[in-house]
């Protein structure tokens, strides 16, 4: 069991706010924020500490270098978005805090388990541990029709495409006989057919979850009317999450038909690099813009995945790591202007510089790393990704990503002019959260860091390839 | 041999047949009452593989279970909201194109790449092997289902609990 040891402490980090908010009726208002964020930090610091490796139920489940990776991303991300609902959760609903966290560290502990799955029904499992209370965070102000509508949308596609993905897992299962992946490898070699439609309509369910081009729809009608803070989180972990476990099933389980599924990921890969990138464009509504440039981004991530060398499973650990700390970022500014001026449209950016000179330069860092300036290592994430695809001559598609990262900087660059040059509508000064403050200086710090050196996170991600691939 | 294969044909035009009706239907009622003539038919399919306990355990959750719900929310609902629920189907056309296309790519593949089989016998009673699989080999992917139950059921009481 000890191999769980993470997932078990957020379950029982879970419980006890459980308890917290039976015994401490009069204080909760600001308790359970603390004691989440507080215990999240620890586990986090835990998880740098003590590394158990092996597996578990004759090898459905592992604890390997890949997995822990992604554990300590969820972690991360999952004390991020608890600093970022500090105050927000007691302002929008002081009486539903103690569910909002629970729910919110019960799917952080799904994403734990998925990303050590090995192994077909555990795999799906956990997959739906993580995305149950994630449909209900999403409508959790219910009271507004567009968080009502956001959720309904989410929780439609995303059982539909659990659906896909089932009837995927069972010709997979009808053709190879085993849900072990390592047995699937084994007989996947001489298998054609239906295995190939089970892996078809497995890639097309988890694209849903990420959210690739055309399975997108859902993203920026969710991204709008979710709470801000949730976002946040939802923009990247769950999409960690959904590498995590296309690089097992892809890589561990059906590599052998690489020449069958590599040339639908390649599609996958163009259309939301051009799609994400284009629809971005005209958008008035920084959410919107941020969902359609996060389709985007998972296009350049699968153009690592899609890359079959360990030079490229390397890469895509970088891209999601940087994208994780700049996307959440992003988002968390996005809801501290949103609490000052109740709006999320571009005209409430106008002059943010004169005004919150700080958070404007903090936003700007965002922008460009999304956008890949050098030195923030939103540059290197880009350059690596491009890298490992030129290696296997896939120039088409490194061509395609270049010029549209140039189309990308324009609409990253128009927030940055409404920032920096547009007079301010107003002389009010953004709100001073501290709790916010802290997490966006936590997203910024990273990208400064491995933005000037990113040697000691490119060899760390080297070292967790080589285990797929010599 | 060929008794097997009738019976096939009839259940299977059964689905196919009830399963356009749980589509096409106006009437929402009329609608659910064919999605339970699928579930029943679906479970008398599993009984002529011989999964005598899957094809139980399908008429109690989703005839019994299921149905049952749907038809109470549709009761509700008509009465909160004080009129008739009919159910619009815009995308008939749309529709019957994708299903037909991936239906007649699920055919071909079998046709193409799969050799008719006769079914084997199980070397021991199903409903037993379930159990030792269930309990043994995947008994911790069952003992966490309880997490999403227990998170689904939270969720729905943040949803629908009313708020002052």
């Amino acid at each position: 069991m000890k191999i769980f040891y993470l997932e078990i402490l957020v379950l029982a980090l879970a419980f006890l706010i459980f308890v917290v908010d039976l015994v401490f009726k009069k204080q909760r208002a600001n308790l359970i924020p603390w004691v989440v964020s507080v215990g999240l930090f620890f586990i986090l610091g835990l998880s740098f500490i003590y590394k158990p490796q092996g597996s578990f139920f004759s090898g459905a489940a592992v604890s390997d270098s890949l997995a822990l990776f992604f554990k300590k991303l969820f972690l991360m991300a999952g004390f991020i978005s608890s600093l970022g609902v500090f105050s927000f959760a007691p302002e929008r609903f002081s009486k539903r805090q103690m569910e909002y966290f629970f729910l919110l560290l019960v799917s952080l502990s799904g994403m734990m388990l998925v990303s050590g799955a090995k192994e077909l029904i555990f795999l799906f499992v956990s997959f739906e541990i993580m995305s149950f209370p994630l449909y209900v965070l999403a409508g959790f102000l219910k009271k507004e029709a567009f968080s009502v509508e956001a959720a309904l949308k989410f929780f439609l596609l995303g059982t539909v495409s659990s659906a896909l993905i089932l009837y995927g897992f069972s010709f997979v299962y009808g053709m190879t006989g085993s849900t072990y992946l390592d047995k699937i490898n084994t007989a996947a070699g001489n298998l054609s057919g239906l295995f190939y439609l089970g892996i078809s309509l497995i890639l097309a369910g988890f694209c849903f979850k990420i959210a690739a081009v055309p399975f997108h729809m859902w993203v920026p009608d969710t991204y709008q009317g979710a709470p801000t803070p949730f976002v946040a989180f939802l923009s990247v972990a769950p999409k960690a999450a959904g590498f995590v476990v296309l690089l097992r099933l892809f890589w561990e389980g059906f590599l052998p038909a690489q020449n069958f599924w590599r040339p639908q990921m390649i599609l996958l890969s163009a259309l939301s690099m051009i799609v994400g990138n284009l629809l971005a464009l005209p958008q008035k509504n920084i959410k919107r813009l941020l969902a359609y440039s996060g389709i985007a981004h998972i296009g350049y991530a699968l153009l690592g995945l899609l890359v079959v060398t360990h030079y490229g499973i390397s890469m895509l650990l970088f891209y999601l790591a940087i994208y994780l700390f700049a996307n959440m970022g992003a988002f968390l500014i996005v809801e501290l202007v949103y609490r000052t001026q109740k709006s999320d449209e571009l005209e409430a950016y106008a002059g943010l510089a004169q005004r919150s000179p700080l958070v404007a330069l903090c936003l700007l860092l965002f922008l460009l790393s999304l956008g890949g300036i050098p030195f923030l290592a939103g540059f290197w994430a880009k350059l690596y990704i491009f890298l490992a695809a030129a290696q296997q001559k896939l120039w088409g598609l490194v061509f395609l990503g270049a010029v549209l990262s140039v189309v990308a900087l324009f609409y990253y660059l128009k927030i940055a002019r409404v920032m920096y040059i547009q007079a301010p509508l107003t002389a009010e000064r953004l709100v001073n959260n501290k709790a916010i403050l802290i997490s966006i200086i936590l997203t910024v710090i990273p990208l400064l860091i491995f933005g000037l050196y990113p040697k000691p996170l490119v060899e760390l991600v080297n070292q967790i390839a080589r285990q797929f691939l010599p | 041999m060929k008794g097997s294969l009738v019976l096939f044909l009839i259940l299977g035009l059964g689905i196919i047949a009830s399963g356009l009706g749980v589509a096409l239907l106006r009437n929402l009622f009329h609608s659910v009452l064919a999605l339970a003539l699928v579930l029943i038919l679906t479970s008398a399919l599993y009984l002529t593989l011989q999964a005598e306990f899957v094809a139980m355990v399908q008429i109690l959750l989703y005839t019994g279970g299921v149905v049952t719900l749907v038809v109470f929310a549709i009761m509700l609902t008509q009465k909160l909201a004080g009129s008739k629920l009919t159910q619009m189907s815009r995308s008939v056309f749309k529709g019957f194109v994708i299903s037909a296309a991936m239906a007649s790519l699920i055919i071909y593949l079998i046709l193409k790449y799969q050799k008719p089989t006769t079914p084997q016998a199980f070397p021991q009673e199903l409903t037993y092997s379930l159990a030792q699989l269930l309990l043994n080999e995947f008994v911790f992917p069952f003992e966490i289902l309880t997490l999403a139950l227990l998170a689904a059921l939270i969720g729905a009481l943040v949803l629908a609990r009313e708020e002052n």
